[in-house]
């Protein structure tokens, strides 16, 4: 009902032996979904059997082969959120506390384990992934703090498998977010315990194990790098790191000088990077969202600014930037993303203020620029030429 | 919405074939001997607002039966209000406004108990302003959208806190100008609409600063691949619907005209089966009423002879935005 990618086929009619065989596949399936359905909606005689391990299994037939079928899996939620009840028990007397948290543990894990391969298969359903938080969500409320965080970090292992066999999957980058930011609210509860424990003196030593560190920023923005680094054109990584870039540097507390010093370098390993592809869009967005948060006339009055750049800083940065460009442009001069980022970054530059030591910029010469760019990207882009014409009368 | 004057298309050769798109459509529920059919059923609801708003701009309305329509789409509301996508399926917000909107444009909206509808729309509001999609709590910006177009249109935006929606929506746009998820995540051309249409439904376009809006259209412009398709994120291929979500927000920013639109209906109806009707989502491959119905959207949008107008915002023919609102 909603394909993509699917060939079409070339014969209009299936032979009736190939009918024969969709009508057995058919009735195969409907009797299924019909099982599961009786146990959903069960006679009152049948009812303790609903929230069964048999159902959990017959569920599992039926969600391998459409995961797409979302009640089915909601119907599993209830199943496993009844299996995790302790009065589900089956023997009167009650287990101990570790033997439950055991037993709830293998089943949380047995689930976790029956998605992989079916994520591998259908990797951008979303149904499966939400079942998937769904089952860690319900371990950090169900298990000791240690178990959920380890079962939390074991996630990292399946995004990292993932993001390498489809390194732009969105639900992928969008689930690595996720969980990181779990673990960190993890780790920062258990750090939080153990200070307590260690505060009130109850000190068996060395029981629950050395504080770690909670922010996984680093990690995370050392990903992008690995990331970038196999592909230039990663454009869900070059976001990633836009968004990391301002914890990093404050968790590192870096100085005014010091961000200076980085930005500089982001800066420079973006020269090389359009310098190799300069028709790329990912990169090119990057550098964007660099000047844009470093050079931009407007002060962000609400958070504070990453890179606290003086106005002849900023004028000196952007004309930096514009000569580079103007190089790449006499080797790429239909270039039009280049083109167009070179717009991007005068416009830039004419909205800061005039200072003392700009004697040698000439602002009337860029605005010139400008417009010759813009009549290039007229002729090189006729596409976008409603947007292009626009800006020359704005200009 | 200003949506810029129609384009004239002498120099396109192509042909909408009209009767065999209404011919696909009215043969969806007859496939009862495909496998697709059966393991499709959790979008059937979704299906049945995807062929009629095709219908509708194909100037169709009748071609699938309104009685049945309606008897339809009563079976699958709850005792909440809520709606699932057949009888014995669980209740969502996707559901759900795919009901509403069936309604609406049959203008049958009292055959289901709507103050029900309003009561689980509004139970699913968040905190934090965004809505859940259902009990279970998966939260995205598609859900502010369809739980608070699902209100707008049994007139009941008083149920939510529209400013801490508008703010959640606001929270998740990016430096390029587009919108994610959730905060922090990367734009996409589905949630850009979806953000829109937040922002359009709720009068609060213009809490985007008019920076931002071009920079956004900008960033939309760039999703028109040199064949005329246009792609949902930077560096991916092009697809029919991404082209309704891209072509739709960009009606909404008012800039239509930052693209081609001539080589987008090329490449559109080059989409089309032109023996069984349907368009896939390119060229070469096996159609379905998703598709049809995004596939036509776009085109009406920029205005091809003989379809329906389609209202961005809404995704609904205008003539029933009309009926409900009044013309703006
Ligand atoms: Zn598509």
């Amino acid at each position: 009902m909603a394909s993509h990618g699917v060939p079409r086929s070339s014969t209009t009619v299936r032979t009736p032996q190939a009918i024969q065989a969709d009508l057995l596949k058919i009735e195969a399936y409907n009797n299924l979904v019909s099982e599961v359905q009786a146990l959903r909606f069960p006679s009152v005689q049948k009812s303790k059997h609903t929230y069964s391990p048999t159902s959990l299994s017959t569920t599992s037939s039926l969600l391998t082969q459409n995961p797409e079928f979302n009640t089915i899996w909601n119907f599993r939620r209830r199943i496993v959120l009844h299996l995790l009840l302790p009065t589900s028990s089956s023997s009167p007397t009650l287990k101990d506390d570790n033997d439950q948290e055991n037993d709830k543990l293998s089943l949380l894990s047995s689930e976790l384990n029956f998605l992989f391969p079916l994520l591998q298969k259908f990797p951008k359903c979303y149904w499966i992934w939400n079942y998937r938080v769904f089952i860690l969500q319900t371990a950090s409320t169900n298990l000791s703090l240690q178990t959920a965080l380890k079962l939390w970090k074991s996630e990292m292992g399946l995004v990292n498998k993932m993001l390498s066999r489809d390194s732009r999957n969105f639900h992928g980058w969008g689930y690595r977010r996720y969980i990181v930011q779990n673990i960190e609210t993890l780790q920062k509860d258990i750090n939080k315990e153990t200070t307590k424990e260690k505060e009130e003196g109850e000190g068996e030593e060395g029981v629950d194990g050395e504080e770690e560190e909670e922010s996984l920023a680093e990690q995370e923005f050392a990903y992008t790098t690995t990331m970038y680094g196999k592909d230039l054109s990663n454009f869900s990584a070059w976001h990633n790191r836009s968004k990391l870039i301002p914890r990093v540097l404050s968790e590192r507390g870096a100085t005014i000088e010091e961000r200076r010093t980085f930005l500089d370098g982001e800066l420079g390993e973006m020269q090389t990077a359009v310098y190799t592809d300069p028709y790329d869009q990912s990169i090119q967005l990057y550098n964007h969202w660099l000047l844009l948060e470093s050079c931009s006339s407007k002060q962000t009055t609400s958070t504070s600014p990453v890179f606290s750049l003086t106005n002849s800083q900023k004028l000196e940065t952007l004309s930096r930037t514009l000569e580079w460009m103007r190089e790449l442009l006499d080797e790429e001069p239909d270039c039009r993303l280049l083109l167009e980022e070179m717009i991007f970054v005068g416009s830039l530059f004419r909205d800061l203020d005039e200072t003392e030591e700009e004697e040698d910029v000439d602002r009337e010469e860029i605005k010139r620029d400008m417009q010759s760019w813009l009549e290039k990207l007229m002729e090189v882009d006729p596409m976008r030429g409603g947007r292009w014409r626009e800006m020359q009368e704005k200009l | 919405m200003s949506i810029s004057s129609p384009v004239a298309f002498t120099n396109n050769p192509d042909e909408l074939f009209v009767k065999k798109h209404v011919k696909y459509i009215q043969s969806l529920d007859t496939r009862k001997d495909e496998f697709e059919y059966w393991l499709t059923e959790h979008l059937r609801l979704n299906g049945v607002y995807w062929g009629l708003t095709a219908l509708h701009l194909l100037n169709d309305p009748t071609a699938l039966p309104r009685d049945e329509t309606i008897n339809f789409v009563k079976s699958c509301q709850h005792p909440s209000g809520g709606f699932g996508a057949h009888p014995d399926h669980d209740a969502h917000l996707l559901y759900t406004l795919s009901a509403i909107q069936i309604l609406a444009m049959v203008d049958a909206l009292d055959a289901v108990d709507t103050a029900a509808t309003v009561t689980y729309v509004a139970g699913l509001q968040k905190p934090s302003g965004v809505f859940a999609g259902d009990e279970w709590g998966e939260e995205d910006t598609r859900f502010v959208y369809t739980g608070l177009q699902t209100l707008k249109i049994l007139d009941r935006l008083d149920a939510v806190d529209v400013e801490k929606a508008v703010g959640f929506v606001l929270a998740c746009q990016n430096y390029d100008g587009g919108f994610g998820v959730v905060p922090g995540a990367e734009s996409h051309s589905g949630q850009i609409f979806t953000c829109l249409g937040v922002l359009s439904l709720t009068n609060s376009l213009d809490r985007l600063s008019t920076a931002s809006r071009d920079q956004l259209a900008g960033w939309l412009a760039q999703r028109q691949l040199p064949n005329g398709g246009l792609n949902g994120r930077p560096e991916k291929l092009e697809d029919v619907c991404y082209s309704w979500w891209v072509l739709s927000s960009l009606a909404m920013l008012g800039k239509l005209h930052w693209i081609d639109q001539n080589k987008l209906v090329g490449w559109i109806l080059s989409c089309q089966d032109e023996v069984r009707g349907g368009f896939a989502d390119r060229k070469g491959n096996a159609v379905d009423v998703f598709h049809t119905v995004f596939a036509l959207c776009g085109l009406s949008l920029v205005g091809w002879g003989g379809l329906k107008e389609v209202d961005p915002v809404y995704c609904m023919p205008v003539e029933t935005t009309k009926r409900l609102f009044g013309s703006k």
